[in-house]
């Protein structure tokens, strides 16, 4: 026998001898749970020290590493794909690889050239995308599991593994919008382009763009579950570090305890001691906790953006879907693009509710402003008639009452008790309530309480600004409105089945769209203005540790502690009133399903200060 | 993209966290690592159980700190070929020859009778051959022309030495040869 046949022989024999093919898979589980299991896989999953041989060398130099990177992605988009892209595939951002990864989609695109089978690509890319920043979630969950213990003690080695975490987030999202961007570029282009070529092309081209913008449109809901998913992720990991976090801030109390007795030997305020400890605590807990999320509160608004970015899309494609539906002469396009249409509105209008209760819980928010500014104005000075002249003439109906009042600590009672100004209030949020919505049930309140704010801040400097707040919110409270009549009118469209107007119902939808975008921009703007409004007040209150801080940090607690002061200028005013407007607002509270917390201690200490007086 | 480039690209990434990257090395080479221990352990179980050891060995190996991985493919096959070795210390048998059971397992369907005959025959020739080489020899034969592994790759599994290697490898052919005949 030949050698090359004994060659062939032996090879044939061994051939045929192969593992069972279910102890296989059971063996590659087994494996690959090991594997995960594995200590330096979870200790550190971006910097394994594995050697990576002569590559390795390559990219650790500075000079050569795009060089590399570049031959690199060019061999491997020219020979043999799957294996190897899949590698750098696997890599994650903060990687060695993930720039070669990134390389490799762009070439890969670079390479294609259907635009339809770009956008696909840059679909999947953007896919990608979410799934690593779940990876990155989820390793840094499991991780922080793990080192609990060793990572309580040292927070600020957690705060840095939190914020690569979150820097190598930022850096997909960043890529995710850049890729949800290109698609839409894409689709624009793909919309357009038409007019050149045989009737017969450009209906092969209406086709591929009706495809295309039927699987964006599809891969974009997808998207937004993936990426609400993740939103969750982040909001559910938030409060177990505040949980995880008390260790530190005890030590902190503690401390501050340990220097308050020092201080109680040298000076006797018996009767204060204990409010103030409370708000230390608070001050001290809020801070931490302030810390700690602010990582993630970043997180959710780089989220946010994200978010906006994919239903951007998500429209993009719906218009050039439906465009090309209604260019189209087949009926069963024609009626895919209405139900595309219908569950788009679904869509919206669950975003609206959801834009109407924030706009209810930042009114909410507002109204604590209010609380906490009235208590310390009335602490400090009188508002005169000035003022309440100033407010008369900005909101002209029935206002009256309030110019004779000269008191600042009775502005609230009078106010609440007003039934003009109520009357006034409850007519501008009248249209809503015959909505039947949430968000009209805690109008009056809420526009009181801006009043109030308003009535407080003509003679702050930033007066315009907290004129615009309330105005603005009152104006976002009529968006919604505005959105169900559009709603309402594509409905009538889309049900009477006339898929003639397909155009003028995307018209409409998108419009809607436009409009609680920005009832959702405008709320956030407020929000965020309120914050740092809130924040602005308890840095003042800080500097100013006398008894009225206790007040406004901590009015749950401050029963007994808040009469000093305050109570002087009070007490000289009509008792009646206070009770009868206790009762007003305690009223209005009750008919409220959600009603603002802080309003009610702080009508309560002016109640017990009556009752003292 | 030579095979030993991609094998560092997927050995790197299941080290920086993907574990589907293993889960691909392991689908590469699960059949060869089979086989190759199947050259010396009559029972089949036994074999599967040995194979599945080595990629938890290699795992371990490899993802300690500070280990430089030359060739995957090499070191899949030394820790492999070293599992073997324990096996036989362990149990305190002498190493087998090559697996009889083996070479029946071959059914061509397509064949006639006469050709089925001729091939069983031939079959056995291989095996008589193979049975007359020495230990050594056979794995050296077996490794160069079932797993297609290069001489150096052969030198890195054995711990020899690329010249001796090739020497012996050499030498054992030319018995073969003889064997043939």
């Amino acid at each position: 026998m030949r050698l090359y046949q004994f060659k062939k022989n032996l090879r044939q024999a061994m051939d045929n001898n192969i593992p069972d093919l279910g102890w296989k898979d059971e063996a590659r589980n087994s494996i690959l749970a090991h594997i995960r299991k594995s200590k330096s896989w979870q200790e550190q999953p971006s910097d394994t020290g594995f050697e990576f041989g002569s590559l390795n060398s390559l990219f650790s130099g500075n000079i050569l590493k795009p060089v590399a990177a570049m031959v690199l992605i060019l061999t491997i988009v020219s020979s043999s794909f799957v294996t190897a892209v899949s590698a750098a595939r696997a890599s994650l951002p903060g990687d060695r690889l993930y720039a070669v990864k990134l390389g490799i989609e762009r070439a890969q695109v670079g390479l294609t050239f259907s635009e339809s089978k770009k956008t696909e690509l840059e679909m999947s890319f953007a896919g990608t995308r979410l799934k690593e920043i779940s990876t990155i979630i989820d390793n840094t969950t499991a991780e922080e599991a793990k080192n609990e213990v060793k990572l309580d003690r040292d927070p600020l080695e957690k705060s840095t593994k939190k914020k690569e975490a979150a820097e190598n987030i930022g850096k997909a999202i960043e890529r995710f919008n850049d890729n949800l961007n290109s698609v839409q570029e894409r689709l624009e282009k793909i919309s357009t382009k038409q007019d050149n070529g045989t009737p017969q092309q450009d209906e092969t081209v209406g086709k591929k763009a009706l495809e295309i913008s039927k699987l964006v449109n599809e891969k974009t809901i997808d998207l937004e579950d993936n990426l609400l998913e993740i939103k969750q992720k982040i909001t559910e990991n938030a409060p177990q570090k505040e949980v995880a976090q008390p260790l530190a801030i005890d030590v902190v109390i503690k401390e501050a305890e340990e220097a308050r007795q020092a201080a109680e030997t040298v000076k006797d305020t018996s009767e204060s001691l204990p409010a103030v400890d409370n708000s230390e605590k608070d001050v001290v807990l809020e801070a931490t906790a302030a810390t700690i999320n602010k990582d993630d509160a970043d997180l959710l608004e780089t989220l946010d953006g994200a978010l906006e970015s994919v239903g951007d899309t998500n429209t993009k494609s719906l218009e050039v879907f439906v465009e090309k539906a209604s260019e189209s002469t087949d009926q069963g396009v024609k009626q895919e693009a209405v139900e595309k249409l219908q569950a788009k509105i679904v869509k919206i209008e669950k975003k609206l509710v959801k834009t109407e209760e924030k706009i209810e819980q930042v009114a909410t928010e507002s109204q604590g402003v209010g609380d906490v500014l009235l208590i310390e104005k009335s602490a400090k000075e009188d508002i005169g008639i000035l003022n309440a002249k100033e407010y008369s003439i900005g909101h002209a109906t029935g206002t009256a009452p309030i110019e004779e009042t000269k008191a600042a600590g009775q502005e609230k009672e009078v106010i609440l008790k007003n039934p003009a100004a109520q009357d006034a209030s409850k007519e501008s949020s009248s249209p809503i309530a015959a909505e039947g919505k949430e968000s009209a049930s805690s109008t009056p309140e809420i526009l009181i309480d801006k009043k109030e704010d308003v009535l407080l801040k003509k003679e702050e400097p930033a007066k315009k600004e907290e004129v615009s707040i309330k105005d603005v919110i009152k104006e976002t409270q009529e968006k919604p409105k505005q959105a169900k009549e559009a709603i309402k009118e594509v409905k009538k469209i889309l049900d009477n089945k006339n898929t003639d107007n397909l155009g003028g119902a995307f018209e409409k939808v998108k419009e809607v769209i436009d409009i609680v975008k920005q009832a959702n921009q405008t709320i956030n703007n407020v929000q965020v203005e309120i914050k740092s409004q809130k924040k602005a007040e308890q840095e003042s209150e800080n500097i100013d540790k006398e008894a009225p801080k206790n007040l406004n940090s901590n009015p749950l607690n401050s029963d007994d502690a808040n009469g000093q002061v305050q109570g002087e200028q009070v007490q000289s005013e009509k008792d009646n009133n206070n009770k009868a407007a206790n009762k007003e607002s305690a009223s209005a509270n009750s008919s409220d399903g959600e009603a603002p917390k802080e309003g009610v201690p702080a009508v309560a200490e002016l109640n017990a200060e009556a009752v003292k007086s | 993209m030579s095979s030993n480039y991609s094998d560092k690209f997927l050995l790197a990434s299941s080290l920086a966290g993907d574990e589907e990257a293993f889960g691909k090395l392991y689908d590469k080479y699960v059949n060869d690592i089979f086989r190759f221990i199947c050259m010396r352990i009559r029972s089949r179980e036994e074999a599967q159980d040995l194979t599945s050891e080595a990629f938890l060995k290699t795992w371990q190996y490899v993802s300690k700190k500070d280990t430089k991985v030359d060739n995957f493919r090499a070191l899949l096959y030394r820790i492999a070929r070293n599992i073997v070795i324990d096996h036989y210390r362990k149990s305190g048998h002498e190493m087998l020859a090559i697996d009889e059971a083996q070479f029946d397992l071959i059914e061509d369907k397509e064949l006639g009778i006469e050709d089925k005959l001729k091939h069983k025959d031939d079959m056995r020739v291989v095996r008589k051959a193979l049975e007359n080489l020495n230990s050594e020899e056979q794995e050296l034969i077996a490794m160069k022309y079932i797993q297609d592994l290069s001489t150096k790759e052969i030198a890195q599994i054995t711990g020899k030495k690329s010249g001796s290697v090739r020497v012996a490898l050499h030498r054992a052919i030319k018995r073969l040869k003889q064997e043939l005949k």
